[in-house]
């Protein structure tokens, strides 16, 4: 079509129609697309919610039961943002972790890997604010334990601290500023997010067997456009059938209860797509080092492109490299797990162990077992 | 840098197959195939049932030892 073909139009025409895809990715390279249908979907949703939500410390909790019980289709609205918000986290760890499977961010793609860690930092935050904003007590006492983690800073951590909440406590003016920059981040991520596709466009994606696929590509439409729907089509039903039948059972029931400064929950926990992290923040017996390792855990993923020790890319021809890689996905469970539980033996002993296997997976494995596994296949 | 190769992309070829011809679901329950699929697949539960296994002993010892940490009755 000759449409297609028009100054503005060819962009969409060369990104999305006719772009060469490898023909041999698999549904595992559907989640980047679900991805953006998440964040789309938390973009329109969050926008309704702000226009009968009150960021007032007195009025932000009854505001939430007014949108459930007097809008029309509130209840609706709010339980797709709040479930929303789990299954852009499911949705974005299953890309992170195919990435670790295929490799996908070895050359020439690490700068989409190191623009994807930006995005998923950027999504933690938005999400830790966003979660703030019902004034439950999970929100109040989340929110505090958290921001008190700047005050590890060395000098000058209590006045940051003190900067950030607007006051000495969390309060009104926090929950004013979360509000405004819980609507603000979401339109940063969208822009992380076209500079994250730009960058992989420059060279294409990947592919299982992790070798060059430029000998076979496929045009984007119809091929990928029709299993990116069908994709789609699957992860709405399972978006489904947590809105209509469970839509409380990613939440805790404590943000059901005003928040009350004068009441302390007996467990602080966060979401459940923060808990990994809360378990290595609580491994560490010092209140810096917590904040430091539960950082890195993260940071340490944009690391990855240059301590990947072989040119070998897919773990399809990685056998010792698959069964511990599967380790590592069985620590990440654990230290979900031990996020959530109390800080009471042996949790405290499994929580330390699975957080320097980690570390230990990501800084010493991955880059001497390329080293490793040449020697094997030079000995054999 | 080297220079970019550009793509090899293929032709599109269209074709159509009598719906008389086609059978449904394909392959999905050919009996033939399936102890082939079968051992396809267990060649992958070799690679993450160590994994598995692994996240439920610890789970399980650590929920049972932190029950019997939790009772007055330690041992």
């Amino acid at each position: 079509m000759r449409l297609l073909k028009r100054p503005i139009l060819s962009i969409v025409n060369n990104h999305l129609i006719d772009y060469p895809t490898p023909i041999n990715i698999h549904y595992a390279w559907n989640f980047g697309f679900l991805a953006s249908i998440c964040l789309i979907i938390q973009i329109l949703t969050g926008i309704f919610l702000a226009m009968h939500y009150t960021p007032h410390v007195d009025l932000a909790f009854a505001s939430i039961e007014h949108i459930m019980r007097d809008v029309n289709y509130g209840w609706l609205l709010r339980y797709i943002h709040s479930n929303g918000a789990s299954m852009f986290f499911i949705v974005v760890y299953v890309h992170i972790f195919r990435g670790l499977y295929f490799s996908s961010y070895t050359k020439p793609r690490q700068w989409v890997w190191v623009i994807g860690v930006i995005i998923f930092l950027l999504m933690i935050i938005t999400a830790f604010i966003g979660y703030v904003l019902p004034w439950g007590q999970m929100s109040l006492w989340g929110a505090t334990v958290i921001t008190n983690l700047v005050s590890a800073v060395p000098l000058v951590g209590d006045s940051i601290v003190t900067w950030l909440w607007g006051g000495f406590s969390v309060d009104n003016a926090t929950l004013n500023r979360f509000f405004s920059l819980h609507y603000l981040l979401p339109f940063i991520i969208t822009a992380a997010s076209l500079i994250h596709l730009a960058v992989l466009h420059q060279d294409g994606s990947g592919n299982p067997l992790g070798i060059d696929s430029n000998v076979d590509k496929i045009s984007m439409f119809p091929y990928f456009i029709y299993k990116d729907l069908l994709g789609l089509l699957v992860f709405i039903i399972f978006f489904s059938l947590f809105i209509y039948f469970s839509p409380n059972a990613l939440g805790h029931p404590d943000n059901y209860i005003e928040a009350n400064p004068m009441v302390t929950p007996a467990h602080i926990v966060p979401e459940w797509y923060f808990l990994p992290f809360y378990a290595i923040l609580r491994s560490i017996p010092h209140k810096l080092g917590g904040v430091v390792a539960m950082i890195s855990a993260i940071l340490v993923l944009a690391l990855l492109p240059w301590i990947h020790g072989t040119e070998i890319r897919s773990s399809r021809f990685r056998p010792v490299y698959r069964f511990l890689y599967w380790t590592m996905i069985s620590c990440c469970l654990i230290l979900g797990w031990i996020g959530g539980m109390p800080v009471e033996d042996p949790f405290v002993l499994i929580g330390q162990i699975a957080s320097v296997y980690y570390f230990f997976y990501f800084l010493f494995i991955l880059p001497l077992l390329g080293k490793i596994e040449k020697f094997l296949l030079e000995f054999e | 840098m080297p220079p970019k190769v550009p793509p090899y992309i293929r032709g599109q070829i269209e074709y159509f197959t009598s719906p008389y011809e086609q059978r449904f679901f394909g392959d999905i329950f050919d009996a033939k195939l399936m102890m082939t699929k079968f051992r396809r697949h267990m060649k992958h539960v070799r690679d993450f049932a160590p994994g598995v296994i692994i996240f439920a002993a610890v789970y399980t010892w650590g929920n049972s030892t932190h029950e019997r940490l939790s009772r007055e009755h330690r041992y």
